[in-house]
């Protein structure tokens, strides 16, 4: 049995040897990776503290075996912020208070990203509420999470209408 | 996790190769089901057969009056699917209200089918839609694919390749999603289409069931209010932590009523 | 000068530039990258991982343990045992202060209930470490599990919470209930709720001959060192926690968990450093929870709507082995007045983990049953409920009859019900419904929490070159020490916030006290002023007595600390900058310090609490019984805010739970085998965004000039209280379904 991979995390192609096919990416990215920005709320896919970009879309890493997913784009949020410039959404997170403990906020931060991407954010805040569920905040940040999604979404489109102006 | 060898085949031959060859192996589409018993040692496969690599069993296609969807299609396609969207809006709308989006990223209807976890949503539908389930050796009726709680008529080594849907006239969807992990409590799909007028519920049972009383009631009189009367007998209903078999026969009118009203 | 002299700080008390200020977050930048590292994020050179291995029945014995099948398991290296463990100086069952909860260190083969330790697996990955303590295989002994609240004998403890009485009374109820014109007497249950912080509770140990470092999150760092020291037999400065961030605690945090332990213990025995982390299914036990209640409450009221008698007895479960109560009766002491107040408590013992301080112990689970209660009594006097309330409106402290320190809930009531719209709501309930066919409902509750201080210390440091450094061991679990505690010092040390450095969250530096009973920024915030203003002081007092400074001969009192700069208070003009002052003394820095501690003068004179007004909106499906909160609008009045910004986060969240405990939160139990069945974020309910349409916080202006020199009150777990029973009432108006079993299922409002 081959347990190597390719993976391209935050832009930069890593091989890896996996001592193990039971390693999920969740475990992969913070015991063998040290991006530990990824965090592990409950290992069972409820919460939505792992989540991370996987090609793109929104993905519990906790329920991701590593080994299946060779040759995958992997977004964490250590690769979120352009250099010292914070990402939109993670500017409007902290405008908003998005997060009290911060733990589940990587993983917010993900779901927010994703489902922009996905162009389901929209200007809509019940849609946005929805879309954000599969993230649990023990904290209650609920309407500061919603708040700078929407805050972002406006942000990105203003930025997108001024470059195509 | 119990230790396991992992595959990866590129061709369905390969995967039904590998299955045929190791009794315990099991495959594994989206992990959203698995990964999960995998933690808990609820499952002690020999061998993964990771389907992600094999091409042929994704997709979305329209063949005359029929959808086809490859086993490995995630949920999040079916939601948006613009061929399903506007040939059975209720099925695309059913693949929506499936867990969250992370889960919808990664859970396949395949899966979700082979799995057929009483609470799961799609099988509702492939019953009240009549859908046939073709696998790599032979083609499944609905009412021949699904045997009760977490059984289906597949072979150990048998691989679900892809679902036909017909399109029907009409068809509806209403659920009650328990609150944290938005499995169906109680889920109605009806249906009329090439199978006759058809109901058929999920999440309420130890397995998808055809709600006969309310099929005839739709049959001579397709409203809200021709269901509106149907009782469903609790007895052998599920009864947890999240409501009662009482309730949930409660709900079966009540959803029923409702997917009627979301068929139009 | 005194460490304890807040009352007296002599230059700088309202020059504040940064108390009252919304500054975002001066974590924010860390917790939105993922640099923000949390306990587990730590990865010290030679790391071995830990597993729990946890019992899977409630009470008996572990009879065997497949110890040779997890060792043979490639990549395991220990397996600790009751028989295979290190040496600790100190019985863990030993009752050392009321703080000091028995601990499971696998000291014997006693199970007392689901999800004890009985064995830790040590090995090299997660992966073999999880898969070792699975080939355990526990054979048990098993005893019948004791489960059920109302089928235990039962007793009455003398003190519940934190340590006080269990009863207490003023006036005669009895007398009261029989001269009432109109009586409510009812029964509300509530259910067994665990914290569920989103961070497990994690350790990472490493032992340095009689040294050990810790990463591991803390309420309350001191009493974790103390506890550690008198378990390893160290001395307690050996021992360096570093807790810069919790994922959340809510109580669950704030006394050294057992299963914390166990890491320490594994590290002792590998001799390498250890991690270990909880699994979400294993904090259903041993890391505490909130306990079940059955609550009686028994209200009289004269023909005007007057109440004349408030009896509230609490029925409640503590553990087999340890004693917490959670004291909801008190709830009833200091809201509404009547001529005779009498509460209780009473225990019973189950086979389940200790229960433990859980956000608003006593008073959230004692405010639904009283604000419910409030709300029948309400309508059978045919009033509205805030008039009922206003009616009874406490002008005093019902119980003790001292008066208030300060009370602006009557403002709270204003504008709160303003905001809502609330004049608008009929009387009658079921009359309301939206255009989809719901039915919609209109209810309020009171909050009340407590102005609790505990005792802290800081230290503060100005720098030759302008700057401050102020030091204290707090703990930021997201109710933003971090910003808040700055934010003090900045206008302690008389500088903008950016000249000021602040560390906070290691146990090397001074006891922050601990973040609880939400007195944290009135108890930490209070050192942290005490320490600018003893630092300024001595500044001053060099640049007074020294005949070059344009300060000499003002005196103390007579100088003013801003921006860097002493002043004469008579003259601004007159001054020179910190910098100055060192240079000339010839001095790198100078150094003061500052302490906090409740005054028991103004503790005997006051009552001191926060209030609020809570407003909640609910819709009803009639099919269904599905309930969904469109609108919570909560107002709050607790002293001086430091932080708006933050403190509105902490009453949204608070509210949130309030919602959670009147609609969600139920840890459900198997009787027989003594298991939680849903001890898991997908089955056990929190709630998700989809659930939290609108909340609105109003932040009351409240002045208090007895609480402490600052002001300041909680604003940690006052939301939770008012918002869960004007939730509860929301219901009932909507339905006429008087639900008194909470959380309030769907089958619960259904025929």
């Amino acid at each position: 049995m081959n347990l190597s991979i390719t993976l391209t995390v935050n832009g930069r192609e890593r091989m890896l040897a996996l001592p193990d096919p039971r390693v999920t990416l969740l475990d992969l990215l913070r015991d063998r990776l040290d991006l530990t920005g990824t965090k592990k709320g409950c290992d069972r896919g409820h919460c939505g503290a792992c989540t991370i970009l996987v090609d793109g879309r929104r993905t519990n890493s906790c329920l991701a075996l590593a080994i299946s997913h060779d040759g995958a784009d992997i977004l964490t949020i250590e690769g979120v912020a352009h250099g010292d410039t914070l990402d939109p959404v993670q500017a409007a997170f902290i405008a908003h208070d998005g997060f009290q403990c911060g733990y589940c906020t990587p993983g917010q931060i993900m779901s927010a990203i994703g489902l922009i991407r996905e162009g389901q954010a929209g200007t809509d805040p019940e849609r946005v509420r929805e879309g954000m569920s599969g993230n649990l905040c023990r904290c209650g940040a609920y309407a500061g999470i919603t708040e700078a999604v929407l805050e972002a979404q406006r942000a990105l489109d203003a930025a997108e209408q001024e470059q195509a102006a | 996790m119990y230790d396991f060898a992992y595959h990866k085949p590129t061709s369905i031959a390969d995967a039904v190769k590998i299955l045929a060859a190791d009794p315990d192996a099991k495959p594994v589409s989206g992990g959203h089901t698995l990964l999960p018993a995998l933690k808990h040692r609820l499952n002690q496969p020999s061998a993964l057969v990771d389907l992600s690599g094999i091409a042929e069993l994704r997709g979305i296609k329209r063949e005359g009056d029929t959808i086809i969807i490859g086993a490995m299609t995630r949920h999040g396609e079916v939601a948006t699917s613009d061929i399903i969207k506007s040939a059975i809006p209720a099925l695309a709308h059913m693949a929506s209200t499936i867990g969250d989006t992370q889960v919808r990223n990664r859970g396949t209807m395949g899966g979700s089918l082979a799995n057929n976890d009483p609470a799961a949503d799609y099988p509702a539908a492939a019953m009240a839609l009549g859908a046939k389930f073709q696998t790599d050796r032979r083609t499944l009726a609905a009412e021949d694919f699904f045997q009760g709680m977490f059984t289906t008529a597949l072979e150990p080594d048998e691989l679900l390749i892809a679902i036909h849907f017909p399109v029907p006239k009409k068809a509806g969807y209403a659920k009650l999603k328990n609150p944290a992990s938005r499995y169906s409590m109680c889920g109605v799909f009806v249906a009329d289409g090439a199978a006759g007028i058809r109901v058929a519920v999920n999440g309420a049972g130890p397995g998808v069931f055809r709600q006969e009383a309310a099929e005839a009631a739709l049959s001579a009189n397709w409203s809200p209010e021709a269901v509106a009367g149907v009782k469903q007998d609790p007895d052998g209903l599920n009864s947890d932590i999240h409501g009662s078999a009482e309730y949930r026969a409660h709900l079966v009118t009540v959803m029923t009523k409702r997917a009627v009203l979301d068929a139009g | 000068m005194s460490e304890n002299t807040l009352a007296q700080a002599p230059v700088h008390l309202r020059q504040g530039s940064s108390i009252g200020q919304p500054l975002t977050r001066r974590d924010g930048v860390l917790k939105v990258t993922g640099g923000a590292v949390y306990a587990a994020d730590n990865h010290p050179p030679g790391l071995l991982h830990a597993v729990l291995a946890v019992s899977t029945i409630a009470r008996g014995r572990v009879a065997a343990l497949d110890l040779a099948a997890a060792r043979a398991h490639p990549g395991v290296v220990e397996v600790m045992t009751p028989g295979h463990k290190p040496a600790l100086a100190q019985d863990p069952d030993e009752k050392a202060g009321p703080f000091a909860f028995r601990l499971d260190l696998l000291q014997d083969d006693r199970v007392r209930y689901a999800n004890q330790s009985i064995a830790v697996v040590i090995a090299e990955t997660i992966e073999a470490a999880t898969e070792g303590a699975a080939l355990l295989a526990p054979r048990y002994e098993v005893e019948p599990a004791r489960m059920d609240l109302h089928d235990a004998e039962s007793f009455f403890p003398a003190v519940v919470g934190a340590g006080t009485p269990a009863a207490e009374h003023h006036g005669d109820v009895d007398a009261g209930m029989a001269a009432a014109a109109v009586r409510v007497e009812a029964t509300y249950d509530t259910s067994a709720q665990y914290h569920n912080a989103m961070e497990p509770h994690a350790i990472v140990a490493v032992w340095d001959g009689d040294k050990l470092r810790l990463d591991t999150p803390s309420q309350g760092m001191a009493m974790a060192q103390a506890r550690i020291a008198g378990l390893f037999g160290i001395p307690p400065e050996n021992i360096h926690i570093r807790s810069p961030f919790l994922g959340g605690g809510f109580g669950s945090k704030g006394m050294i968990s057992g299963p914390q332990v166990l890491g320490i213990m594994a590290a002792k025995l590998v001799g390498r450093p250890v991690k270990l982390v909880l699994r979400r299914e294993q904090m259903y036990g041993p890391v505490g929870h909130r306990a079940p209640t059955r609550q009686t409450l028994r209200l009289g009221a004269d023909a005007g709507g007057a109440l004349t008698a408030i009896g509230h007895h609490t029925k409640t479960a503590s553990s087999s082995f340890d004693d917490f109560f959670e004291p909801a009766s008190g709830a009833s002491h200091s809201l509404y007045a009547s001529p005779a107040i009498a509460t209780s408590h009473e225990g019973v013992r189950l086979d389940t983990g200790t229960p433990l301080f859980m956000r608003a112990p006593g008073e959230a689970t004692g405010s639904i049953a009283l604000e419910s209660a409030i709300d029948e009594m309400a309508d059978a006097c045919g009033m509205d409920p805030l008039t009922f309330r206003l009616k009874n409106y406490a002008e005093v402290e019902p119980i003790s009859g001292k008066p208030f320190s300060s009370k602006a809930l009557r403002q709270c009531y204003e504008q709160g019900a303003a905001r809502f719209g609330w004049a608008s709501r009929p009387l009658a309930p079921r009359m309301m419904r939206d255009a989809a066919g719901m039915l919609v409902g209109w209810g309020m509750g009171t909050a009340t929490f407590p102005a609790l201080m505990f005792q802290a210390k800081a230290r503060a440091t100005l720098r030759r070159d302008g700057t401050g450094l102020m030091e204290i061991g707090a703990h930021d679990m997201g109710q933003g020490a971090w910003t808040a505690l700055a934010q003090i010092a900045a206008d302690g040390l008389g500088l903008d916030i950016d000249q000021v450095e602040f560390r906070s969250g290691t146990s090397d530096l001074p006891d922050g006290g601990i973040a609880g009973g939400s007195a944290h920024t009135a108890t930490a915030g209070m050192a942290v002023h005490g320490a600018g203003a003893d630092v300024i002081a001595r500044l001053a007092e060099l640049a007074t007595g020294d005949e070059r400074s344009p300060l000499f001969g003002a005196g103390n009192a007579g100088v003013v600390a801003r921006g860097g700069r002493l002043s004469r208070r008579d003259d601004e003009a007159r001054g020179e900058s910190y910098a100055d002052i060192l240079d000339r003394a010839g001095l790198a820095g100078i150094e003061g310090s500052g302490g906090s501690a409740a005054n028991p003068v103004a503790q005997s004179a006051y009552a001191m609490h926060a209030h609020g007004a809570v407003f909640a909106e609910v819709k009803v499906d009639p099919d269904l019984g599905q309930i969904r909160v469109t609108r919570l609008v909560g107002a709050f009045a607790a002293g001086t805010i430091i932080n708006p910004r933050m403190v509105r986060s902490q009453y949204y969240g608070g509210m949130i739970w309030g919602l959670s405990f009147a609609l969600l939160e139920k840890a459900v139990t198997d009787r027989r085998s003594g298991r939680i069945m849903n001890a898991d974020l997908g089955e056990y309910h929190v709630p998700v965004n989809a659930d939290v349409p609108s909340v609105e916080a109003i932040l009351v202006e409240e002045r208090d000039a007895h609480v402490n020199a600052l002001g300041i009150k909680g604003v940690g777990e006052i939301g939770i209280t008012g918002t869960a029973g004007a939730i509860a009432n929301a219901v009932w108006h909507a339905t006429g379904r008087r639900v008194r079993q909470f959380p309030i299922t769907l089958d619960r409002l259904i025929d």
